[in-house]
């Protein structure tokens, strides 16, 4: 996943946030996709990552949603509970992932779905916050 | 649904995800109805359930399906496997999300059911209503097909 300017939200804190963001999901994608390592390095690389991913999100989400409801974002709820089913998806794939051998099907369908929503979601969803608060790109 | 109500319910949708994610400017191609779906290599099949119902379609080539999933992933994608069908029916998802919220918008009750993704040469799927309504999406390098079959409850 490539950052380009035009994703910024104007707010640094969180602009910073999503930057951590794709670097850590692109060094996911990028032991997801390798065929350099075997099954148990990638199984514990990706169990590292998740893991931050896991913390980091959490982190990330709360400090969005603040600024949201500082600002009366009209749509709070519905990012909120974006938010929400992606902590549970993700949650989720924890759970299958560490219960089973390295699954490459589970890995690959999890990467592929997660890639598009991420994009979708900062490029999309949260430019909607900075045209509300009027910090963005697109104001 | 006739073709002035499907487009003016999905096209909105296709270009809003097509501007943000991938910065490109889409066309419309010229909208038919037929009996039977258009597909192609990677399909992905979206259910509308609620006060309108039924199904739309996705349609995409090979080569557009890699081409996306490069764009996206920044990595080198030469086989259509999990990880590029999960992502297109991520896509196609969004898409029908949008549209969804769009037919809420206008009053009606409903919500999408999780994509199905068919991948692979000669595919026949059978859509939920035999009047189907296919726009063809231009893109700076591809065309695909949204097939829309839907009505009202």
């Amino acid at each position: 996943m490539i950052w380009r300017e035009n994703l910024k939200i104007g707010i640094e804190e969180i602009d910073q946030q999503h930057q951590e963001l794709f670097k850590r999901f692109n060094d996911f994608i990028e032991v997801v996709r390798s065929t350099d390592y075997s099954q148990e390095a990638k199984k514990n690389k990706i169990t590292k990552t998740v893991d931050f991913l896991n913390e980091y999100v959490i982190v990330h989400f709360d400090a969005e949603e603040k600024i949201q409801q500082k600002h009366n974002y009209p749509h709070y709820e519905e990012h909120h509970q974006a938010h929400e089913d992606f902590k549970s998806d993700l949650a989720n794939f924890k759970e299958e992932f560490e219960k089973q051998a390295y699954d490459e099907d589970l890995v690959q369908e999890f990467s592929g779905r997660i890639l598009t929503w991420l994009i979708n979601h900062v490029a999309d969803e949260d430019q909607k916050i900075a045209n509300h608060i009027g910090s963005g790109n697109n104001e | 649904m006739n073709k002035a109500q499907a487009i003016k319910l999905v096209f909105p949708a296709v270009e809003r995800v097509f501007n943000s994610m991938f910065q490109e400017e889409i066309e419309q191609g010229t909208v038919k109805i037929e009996e039977d779906a258009i597909t192609d290599q990677v399909t992905v099949s979206i259910g509308v359930t609620g006060e309108v119902q039924g199904n739309i379609l996705f349609s995409f080539s090979k080569e557009m399906s890699l081409d996306l999933v490069e764009e996206m992933s920044m990595m080198e994608v030469n086989e259509i496997d999990k990880f590029v069908t999960s992502a297109i029916g991520e896509l196609a998802n969004i898409i029908s999300g949008h549209t969804a919220t769009a037919l809420n918008d206008e009053g009606y009750q409903c919500d999408i059911v999780p994509p199905q993704v068919i991948h692979g040469d000669n595919q026949f799927i059978s859509m939920e209503y035999n009047e189907i309504v296919i726009i063809p999406i231009i893109t700076d390098n591809h065309q695909f097909e949204i097939n829309i079959a839907l009505q009202n409850n």
